[in-house]
């Protein structure tokens, strides 16, 4: 078994072929920080650059995304013991008063594609919800998203709210109405003006903190 | 501008019939924001967040007065178009009808999903005495009654069926259920358009013809004959393949039965534009300029494309920037512009650089 094989059936979506690849691969006695940095990480670099492009839509890498979670279960037992696989932890959410998710979601796997923990706190969420968990789960990165013109503000409420708080984690946004300037405007560390290149942002700015 | 009547019948004649109007058609919505719910003084007082909207909280003969000052309003800017009034075009009537919980929040009114998931969502009826419809239907007739043919009466913002979809199973659910359970969904899809069509068939039998012709709600666009407008907003969450083999069939059944036709877009769903030059059926393609951009200047490519083959409504927050790039690379037949500005100055100032007196 090549790690190669586990990169292909990621990026070819194939969730049963990702599952069946690990498998073999942990049973020959594989490197677990090869199979996912290799494996399940690089091919959801390739899926998110294929995005970018064109090349592919939001189903397709949906699909890719649920086979490397698939894979990562697998891992998972094997990791657990062992935090220094974690690019670091992300809080993430849709503001308050947006209940959209998909875009939130697509971010969140991408994410833990790329090896962050991520803690998804799920849609319509209060700035103190985020303030708290931050806190608590020793945040390295908030990611906010919107979907609707009418709750970008929430975005700016919820950054006021946690640098009130005495909270100086960086804090990215997206959505559709969202862009760079915006973000500029409300005190956001970056924008992701999509899943991939959230991503991308968000391994910058966690390493540069 | 000339504003006879007649004469801005003629330029809408022309509008769709894609022949050289010396400029861009345009139209205006004079609002303040783009909380479209909240430009009903009407309906703020259910804007309290978490609050439950059932159809008897909605007052019609309380809104009639909003409708009269919107209309008066209207006849202060000098546009092309007439301002048409709609079945309160905050809610999300579609989808309540369909069973879909209201809920408001601090500025807009959303549903929530059934709950239902693929396996369970059998099939979609609309129930003919559903009192959502008989409330949309309600308000149909009152602007009838209060235009008295002073004003047309339309059609408001009506998810199609992709976002119809989405909003009985949750967006990500319904993308799943289409790669995972296609003729499923598919049937379910095309019940949807049926359900859509349905609305507007009872909608549409209520309201009266405005000079000879109706009216497409929220942009203000005359047609000489019947009319429909419809949306697909989460197209944006498909590809061009699943446009084509998933939403493309229902378009078609919804342009099947109209005169004048045409479809909302999102940038974000710009990758379905090929598939609908496709649709023979389908006479304009409405695009808006979103507050998160892309500016004209970069949608000017796409914009060319759709107006080499269909009627091109641009709908959005314009500035002088985004009309010069209109004025230098669109051309002046076939081209609309629906306006939203922040006061009735602004919108006349707007107006006269399109009519290029400035």
């Amino acid at each position: 078994m090549t790690i190669q094989a586990i990169y292909d059936a990621v990026v070819a979506r194939d969730k049963a072929a990702v599952e069946a690849n690990i498998q073999t691969a942990l049973t020959e006695g594989r490197d677990v920080t090869e199979i996912l940095n290799e494996g399940l990480i690089r091919a959801m670099e390739e899926v998110g650059e294929q995005f970018s492009a064109g090349t592919i839509f939001v189903p397709e890498m949906l699909m890719a995304a649920l086979a490397m979670k698939a894979g990562m279960k697998l891992l998972q037992p094997h990791l657990a013991s062992d935090n220094s696989q974690s690019k670091g932890t992300v809080i993430i959410g849709t503001v308050k008063g947006d209940l959209h998710d998909i875009g939130k979601n697509l971010v969140a796997m991408m994410l833990e594609g790329a090896g962050f923990e991520v803690i998804d706190l799920g849609v319509d969420v209060d700035s103190a919800v985020f303030i708290e968990t931050a806190g608590t789960r020793q945040a390295n990165l908030v990611a906010l998203s919107a979907l609707l013109t009418t709750t970008m503000p929430a975005m700016e409420r919820t950054i006021t709210a946690l640098r009130e708080a005495g909270l100086k984690i960086p804090v990215i946004i997206g959505g559709a109405p969202v862009t760079e300037a915006y973000a500029r405007q409300i005190g956001a560390d970056g924008y992701g003006i999509d899943a991939p290149r959230a991503v991308k942002l968000a391994k910058q700015l966690v390493a540069a903190a | 501008m000339d504003n006879s009547v007649q004469d801005k019948i003629d330029r809408h004649t022309r509008f769709w019939n894609r022949e050289d109007t010396g400029r861009p058609l345009v139209s205006v919505t004079v609002a303040g924001d783009f909380f479209f719910s909240r430009h009903y003084q009407s309906a703020r007082h259910l804007l309290q967040p978490g609050t439950v909207i059932t159809p008897e909280m909605l007052d019609v003969d309380a809104f009639m007065a909003d409708y009269e000052r919107m209309f008066l309003e209207s006849l202060d800017v000098e546009q092309d178009g007439f301002w048409v009034a709609t079945p309160f075009t905050g809610m999300p009537w579609m989808e309540a009808m369909l069973g879909c919980e209201i809920v408001a929040m601090e500025n807009s009114f959303v549903s929530r999903p059934t709950g239902a998931t693929i396996e369970s969502q059998t099939e979609v009826r609309l129930q003919h005495d559903d009192p959502w419809l008989e409330k949309f239907l309600e308000f149909t007739r009152a602007l009838t009654a209060l235009s008295a043919g002073r004003f047309p009466v339309g059609e408001p913002i009506m998810r199609g069926p992709s976002d119809m979809l989405g909003a009985l199973l949750g967006q990500e659910a319904m993308v799943y259920a289409i790669l995972q359970q296609p003729d499923k969904c598919r049937a379910l899809l095309h019940q949807l358009t049926d359900a859509f069509l349905e609305v507007m068939r009872r909608h549409n039998e209520l309201i009266e013809d405005f000079h000879g012709g109706r009216s497409m709600g929220f942009y203000n666009v005359w047609t000489p004959g019947r009319c429909i407008w419809y949306q697909e907003d989460l197209s944006a969450l498909l590809s061009p393949t699943l446009f084509r083999q998933m939403l493309r069939p229902c378009g078609e059944v919804i342009c099947r039965g109209y005169d004048y036709t045409a479809i909302h877009l999102h940038p974000s769903s710009f990758f379905i534009v090929d598939g609908l030059l496709q649709m023979d059926g389908l006479q304009a393609i409405e695009v808006n300029k979103d507050v998160g951009g892309p500016s004209v200047s970069e949608m000017m490519g796409v914009l060319q494309n759709i107006v080499e083959r269909k009627n091109l409504i641009l709908w959005g927050d314009f500035d002088e920037e985004d009309l010069a790039s209109i004025r230098e690379q669109l051309p002046t037949g076939g081209v609309y512009l629906h306006l939203v500005a922040d006061s009735v100055s602004r919108a006349n100032r707007l107006i006269r650089i399109v009519s290029g007196h400035h």
